[in-house]
């Protein structure tokens, strides 16, 4: 065989569709915060009902979304970690161990930053609001991590996946599938 | 399921994920958009709250510094959100019905 590469498809359309608009919608839900309540609060229900879809298509959908393909245990984790300690990790065609808990931590952080925002027109308001801030906050390091994540791997198997988080496609050698 | 099937289903998520946004965003308009202070200002100049500088008036409010003052819509009720500074240096909330004026009870959430 004389083919080096091939175009592997991994991320499905919704995957790609909900990542992008999540990112979108967050940046339009902090610009938000303080003064649009009203544009404030629809993008957070856009949010709740995005992180909904995308917890059942985690469940039922393609190969590489399902959270059976990225969550791996606490020893695999480790495992991982240490490689990539040591600069090099171990490359996989979906989410990386790493990766796959970010994706678990994002969704349950910015879960319960919209919860609480919801849970702010009862009760104490108040109490919601400081829960609230700190989820958003929460929400906002994991995003810092997770691009760092994203860097980081991108440098270290010289491959861009943030292209490939658009068009869904990885370029990979015919003996690594 | 087939490639093409699971494919089929993606899409379905992507347009399901769209009615979802279509239903959320529907009261999409330049009053929606408008921020706080120009929405409060509308109502104002609308008659339909009283001007904060009013409500400012009543006799326990005189005198006292406020930190910081919200128009709040809680449950179709508008309610103006007050923060004070006491003099025991402690921050108190009030709250006061937009459109008459009068104390309301200090959780408008319930």
């Amino acid at each position: 065989m004389q083919q080096q590469h091939r175009r592997v498809p991994v991320w499905d359309p919704f995957v790609r569709v909900s990542h992008w608009s999540l990112l979108l919608a967050s940046i339009v839900v902090w610009g938000s915060a303080e003064e649009q309540a009203w544009l404030h609060e629809q993008t957070g229900y856009f949010i709740l009902a995005l992180i909904g879809l995308r917890v059942l298509w985690g469940l039922i959908g393609s190969r590489h979304a399902r959270f059976s393909d990225f969550l791996y245990g606490p020893e695999k984790t480790l495992a991982y970690m240490k490689r990539l300690g040591a600069g090099r990790p171990q490359s996989y065609l979906g989410h990386n161990p790493a990766g796959g808990w970010m994706v678990v931590a994002l969704l349950c952080a910015m879960l319960a930053a919209g919860a609480s925002g919801v849970l702010m027109g009862t009760g104490d308001p108040e109490f919601w609001e400081d829960l609230h801030e700190g989820f958003a906050n929460l929400t906002l390091f994991l995003v810092v991590v997770h691009v760092g994540g994203v860097l980081l791997s991108s440098l270290l198997h010289e491959e861009n996946l943030i292209r490939a988080m658009w068009t869904g496609v990885k370029m990979r050698r015919d003996a690594d599938v | 399921m087939s490639e093409q099937h699971i494919n089929r289903a993606s899409w379905l998520f992507v347009a399901l994920l769209l009615v979802a946004a279509a239903v959320i965003f529907q009261g999409w308009g330049p009053a929606a958009l408008a921020d706080d202070h120009e929405r409060a200002h509308a109502l104002r100049d609308a008659g339909d709250v009283m001007p904060l500088s009013e409500l400012l008036r009543r006799p326990e409010l005189a005198g006292q510094r406020i930190l910081e003052a919200e128009l709040e819509d809680e449950h179709g009720r508008r309610v103006y959100e007050l923060e004070l500074l006491g003099s025991d240096g402690r921050v108190h909330e009030r709250y006061y019905d937009a459109v008459t004026g009068s104390p309301v009870k200090h959780d408008p959430g319930d």
